[in-house]
């Protein structure tokens, strides 16, 4: 089989994985960070070759096109090969770096090692400095899963499906110790990294971070048990993200819903959102969704929907309330809560300045003060307040538009 | 009113505005051709005294704000200098508060002026689309902002082994980068070379390219508001999904 066609499969196998993060290398020449080189007209990043060593595989799992049951064409890189396109793409700055993934041939281990002859390949023989993510796979040996947070900038092993009993039902060659092991592992040499870095600028280079991915809509977990389980792994196993991937039906299997069903990209979108305000904004998942009310809105996103459940915090005051606070305002970010914080050292804010500070109220002015006067319309009321914050028309009929 | 006109320099830029803040005018501008009016009035650009205004102006605020200036000029846009000039002004009054002043309309200009100049050049980081011609690795571009420094540095740093062009085609200027280091020059637009000595590399990662692409998703929306259409046009792939090629980059 010739390059370009090896290239053309084991490319669109492997761009079901949506990781697509290039930043945090402790390489020389990343200083950029998060750099990406192309869109693809599915408004994804493109920042690393991403692809698989080989598609051969040896597993059944019933959500996967790859599965051994399935009727697909086969191709396998050599590391040689695949080190190769690596450089060639590099240099031309098509890419960050390489996302190297693989279906298990033969064994863990047998795949683990390949993997790694790879990524050895690439920064010993070739100095290579750009950005290596690897995937970690299931069961590998902890000697081979160490070896790879030598090479790799960033690594992950991939949970996909949220609970073990999902597991059991679609993924029968899995198992979540399979899993959990590889990822303690990999979060104990990652920290033992970081760790001698602090002791010693010249200690050897180890990968920065884990992330995994969790598909969702393949399995019947509701939003709190994946949000429960990511808030997990961010505190027990310190990962860096967790990705969702709204499942893309491949195969029929009694436990998998009809295949004609769409991918449930809203879903995806609001776990995104959830995943955010349980990372970065200081929500717990318990506040966010309760055991009676187990799933985020459609229509609403999941700051709106948290506010609209707690008139009693607001309105707060725009020259009073801390920067934590702030960040619970819906229509507030990060970098728009920092500005408030900041502009209020040198002078007290106006109503007039705030839009002078980048501030888009459209949302969040319906939950603020300035001065003591409500920002927002004091007649909506709680239902009209819900409309306001609602997602309107123009993004359902965006997602509409993608199944004509 | 006087106007302080300066040689186009990053350098002159800053003896200008020396002028400009010492004699309490605020009208600056880039010297094209002699001066015209009995009110115009070249600065000569000293590099001593170019030092000396950098140094003040970093005692009396912080090395971000010299940053920001800088890439704000970076920008090219016309009759900016008046902003830099109350810019100026400001950071010697409110000091090292300045960054946080988001109130005072030139600060928050300058800013927005700074930050395009690095999106653009951050965005170009990626954009940019090297092609081998023997021991030499050549990228176009045409971007709106003056980022040949800022990207220079990058793949100066990036590539230290290598020898690499990167050639701003509508100001005519390129950043040459070898041993780590890079230095701008004129380069006509006449001198670009075509073609890549080895043809596979760009045929693979267009074929890498549409691979990729997931039709199930389709959202270009997203796509041009993360790469704008007028940067298509020096990219290998083909980001439409269009396979033909010359594709001219001007969106409807």
């Amino acid at each position: 089989m010739d390059r370009e066609r090896k290239l053309a499969l084991l490319g669109e196998a492997a761009r079901h994985d949506a990781s697509c993060s290039s930043s945090g290398s402790s390489r020389r020449g990343a200083s950029l960070g998060g750099v990406c080189h192309s869109w693809t007209s599915d408004g994804r990043c493109v920042s690393l070759l991403k692809v698989l060593l080989s598609n051969r595989c040896s597993y059944d799992c019933a959500y996967c096109l790859n599965r051994a049951s399935s009727d697909v064409e086969r191709a396998d890189f050599s590391p040689a090969e695949l080190a190769e396109l690596t450089l060639a793409f590099h240099r031309r700055n098509y890419i960050e770096g390489l996302f190297l993934s693989s279906a298990v041939v033969g064994s863990p281990d047998a795949t683990m090692e390949r993997i790694v002859a790879t990524l050895k390949l690439l920064r010993t023989v070739h100095r290579f400095s750009g950005y290596i993510h690897a995937k970690v796979i299931p069961g590998a040996p902890p000697e081979l899963v160490r070896l790879v947070t030598r090479y790799a900038d960033r690594v992950s092993v991939n949970i996909e499906l949220p609970s073990a009993e999902s597991l059991r039902r679609l993924a029968p060659q899995k198992s979540a110790e399979a899993i959990l092991g590889p990822m303690a592992t990999l979060a104990t040499a990652l920290a033992e990294g970081a760790e001698a870095r602090k002791k010693s600028p010249r200690a050897p280079l180890t990968a920065v971070g884990q992330s995994t991915q969790l598909i969702v809509g393949a399995s019947p977990e509701t939003d709190r048990t994946i949000l429960t389980l990511t808030q997990a792994l961010y505190r027990r196993f310190g990962l860096s993200r967790v990705y969702y991937s709204a499942y893309m039906p491949v195969g029929s299997s009694p436990y998998l819903p009809a295949p004609d069903r769409p991918p449930p990209l809203r879903r995806e979108h609001r776990l995104y959102q959830a995943d955010w305000l349980l990372r970065l904004y200081g929500f717990d998942v318990d506040e966010l969704l309760g055991a009676d009310d187990p799933l985020l809105d459609d229509d609403l996103d999941p700051k709106a929907r948290w506010a609209l459940r707690h008139p009693e915090r607001f309105p707060l005051e725009v020259n009073g309330a801390d920067e934590k606070e702030l960040l619970r305002v819906p229509g507030l970010g990060r970098t728009t809560a920092r500005r408030i914080v900041e502009a209020r050292r040198t002078r007290r804010l106006e109503a007039d300045d705030l839009p002078r500070l980048g501030l888009a109220l459209k949302r969040a002015r319906h939950f603020l003060t300035c001065n003591g006067r409500f920002l927002g319309e004091a007649h909506l009321g709680p239902e009209g307040l819900r409309r306001h914050l609602a997602d309107g028309p123009d993004i359902a009929s965006r997602q509409l538009r993608l199944f004509p | 009113m006087r106007t302080v006109r300066y040689d186009d320099t990053f350098e002159g830029l800053l003896c200008a505005l020396d002028e400009a803040l010492g004699s309490g005018s605020d009208a600056v501008a880039p010297s094209k051709g002699k001066a015209a009016f009995l009110f115009e009035e070249d600065v000569a650009t000293d590099p001593e005294r170019a030092r000396l205004f950098r140094e003040r102006l970093v005692a009396a605020s912080s090395g971000e704000v010299l940053r920001r200036l800088w890439l704000a000029s970076l920008s090219g846009t016309p009759f900016s200098e008046g902003l830099f000039v109350a810019y100026c002004r400001r950071a010697f009054t409110v000091g090292a508060d300045l960054l946080d002043d988001h109130g005072h309309p030139a600060v928050r200009a300058v800013h927005i002026l700074a930050r395009a100049v690095s999106v653009e050049a951050h965005r170009l980081a990626g954009f940019l689309r090297f092609s081998r011609h023997g021991a030499l690795w050549y990228a176009p571009c045409e971007p709106d902002h003056g980022v040949l420094p800022l990207l220079g540095r990058h793949f100066a740093g990036r590539f230290p082994d290598d020898d690499r062009i990167i050639h701003d085609l509508r100001r005519e200027a390129a950043a040459l980068c070898r041993g780590g280091h890079f230095r701008l020059t004129a380069l006509p637009r006449s001198e670009a070379p075509a073609g890549d000595d080895d043809p596979t590399p760009p045929l693979l990662w267009q074929t890498y390219f549409s691979a990729a692409t997931n039709e199930a998703r389709r959202n270009e929306r997203l796509q041009r508001n993360r790469m704008p259409r007028r940067y298509w046009k020096h990219l290998v792939e083909h980001p439409s999904g269009e396979s033909g090629v010359g594709f001219s980059g001007e969106g409807p």
